[in-house]
């Protein structure tokens, strides 16, 4: 049984032009890329608009890849980029309406659906800057010493952002929600 | 997860202060040690960070318990929008307009590797320079080939061309063949050596050509240029068929888009659905 190649042998492949390569990378990253998209952004399209801008300017900028830092790192950095530039595009565009974020599509009972859908909400009132640390290490499990690496300050500074965004989310979560009409107060498992 | 208390010198913690870094470990579960000692002491002491910690613990439980969401299924539109850009960073009049229009590719089509590789013999052979198969089975024959159907074709000016062919990957890929030979600088009908491209062939420059051409041919247009992306003032519709595509009816397509100094631009070939204009295929040829 053959090993998957790793991310620098596919981008050594792409740079050789074969495109393949580029498929894999990005059907490999991708779902990590999204769901830090969708807890950055709240809103699917969004989150599918700044993930396919990540790969698109990772690609681009792929011949100044020095392998540095991990692949994965340089991706993470290249999409908490995505992410922020739509977050400075959405406070360019006036508001219309209040507008809750959409539930996130979930295959488990609808009572998980909405209790994660409050959690997102109350999510998107955390400081952005604490918020991307929140997801990268309560969500996705990233390791703080990577984070560190992704968002380019001191390890100490991702602790302090890390605690004060858990006790923003969790203020948050303890106010009446506003979102979804008919939705359930957040649940905590 | 990574154990958040031993990843750098733990700062003692003063009455005078909060510690953050160290509560950030503590809500995680800190091992029993001196340092926990003192974090504990701390929060008996401190009725702000005894709030800050029990806020804490509430999200990192919610955020645990989050689901993953499945991947988009973005990786045929980004390397299609990837291609594109590649195609016109060499047109410089065109660049700005990159980005604008690269929204159009719909995205969640997986592009399907066996077709890729099974055209790559083809491609090399018509300077093709990047072909993209969205969905679907790989390797189809078709039932008519781009020739026949050529012969079986109505003249532009009656509209729509609508054909009983069945393209598959391989044989767009011929007939992108026919049409990038009929149109490289320099080639006459006289003089190419390729087969006879079908008789829609031709510029359709503007608006009120195509008007003329009747809704039918509008209607496949636009859909084409929906479906792919196409729709630029600098990409030219110069071909448009009715036919299938691995037996779903699809609009064929080929646009040129245009070259500047030395470079004689490039045709993409597209097959869209009929119904949704829905990306089928997805080819660019060096002119």
């Amino acid at each position: 049984m053959s090993a998957d190649p790793s991310d620098e042998e596919l981008v050594r492949r792409f740079r050789a032009g074969r495109e393949e390569a580029f498929v894999a990378l990005v059907e490999r990253h991708e779902r990590r890329v999204y769901n830090l998209a969708f807890r950055m952004l709240g809103k699917a399209e969004d989150a599918r608009d700044a993930t396919q801008d990540a790969f698109l300017s990772c690609f681009r900028k792929l011949s100044s890849f020095r392998g540095d830092a991990a692949f994965s790192t340089w991706l993470h950095r290249i999409a908490v980029n995505a992410c922020y530039d739509s977050l400075r595009k959405r406070a360019r565009t006036p508001v219309v309406s209040a507008e809750a974020p959409e539930p996130a599509p979930s295959p488990d009972h609808a009572d998980r659906a909405a209790a994660a859908a409050d959690v997102q909400q109350a999510l998107l009132a955390v400081p952005d800057e604490f918020r991307v640390v929140l997801v990268m290490h309560d969500a996705q499990d990233l390791p703080l010493e990577e984070i560190a690496g992704i968002l380019q300050i001191p390890l100490g500074t991702v602790k302090s952002r890390l605690h004060r965004g858990r006790v923003a989310l969790g203020r948050a979560l303890t106010r009446e929600p506003q979102g979804v009409p008919g939705s359930s107060k957040p649940s905590i498992p | 997860m990574s154990d958040i208390s031993n990843t750098s010198p733990a700062p003692s913690p003063q009455p005078s202060e909060h510690p953050e870094e160290l509560l950030a470990a503590y809500v995680e579960g800190m091992p029993a040690s001196d340092q926990r000692a003192q974090v504990e002491g701390h929060l008996r002491e401190c009725s702000r960070c005894s709030a800050d910690v029990e806020a804490a613990s509430s999200a990192r439980a919610a955020m645990t318990s989050l689901p993953e969401l499945e991947a988009p299924g973005v990786a045929a539109a980004t390397l299609a929008a990837y291609r594109r850009d590649s195609i016109e960073t060499t047109e410089p009049a065109s660049r700005a307009s990159a980005s604008r229009r690269r929204r159009r590719f719909p995205v969640g089509w997986k592009i399907n590797p066996r077709v890729v590789t099974g055209v790559a013999g083809l491609a090399a052979a018509a300077a093709i320079t990047a072909v993209f198969v969205f969905g679907g089975s790989a390797g189809n024959v078709p039932s008519t080939a781009p020739g026949k159907a050529a012969a079986a074709s109505a003249s532009p000016a009656a509209g729509l061309r609508e054909t009983q062919t069945d393209y598959s990957a391989q044989s767009l890929t011929a007939l992108a063949a026919q049409l990038s030979a009929r149109l490289k600088p320099g080639s006459t009908p006289a003089d190419s050596q390729a087969p006879r491209p079908p008789a829609a062939f031709g510029p359709v420059p503007g608006t009120a050509e195509r008007l003329a051409l009747g809704a039918p041919f509008t209607d496949a247009v636009g859909c084409l240029e929906r479906g792919s992306g196409m729709a630029s003032p600098t990409a030219r519709p110069t071909y448009v068929e009715a036919a299938t595509f691995q037996g779903t009816p699809a609009y064929i397509g080929a646009f040129v888009v245009q070259g500047s100094g030395s470079s004689a631009g490039h045709l993409v070939l597209v097959a869209v659905t009929r119904d949704g204009c829905q990306p089928l295929f997805f080819s660019t040829h060096s002119l």
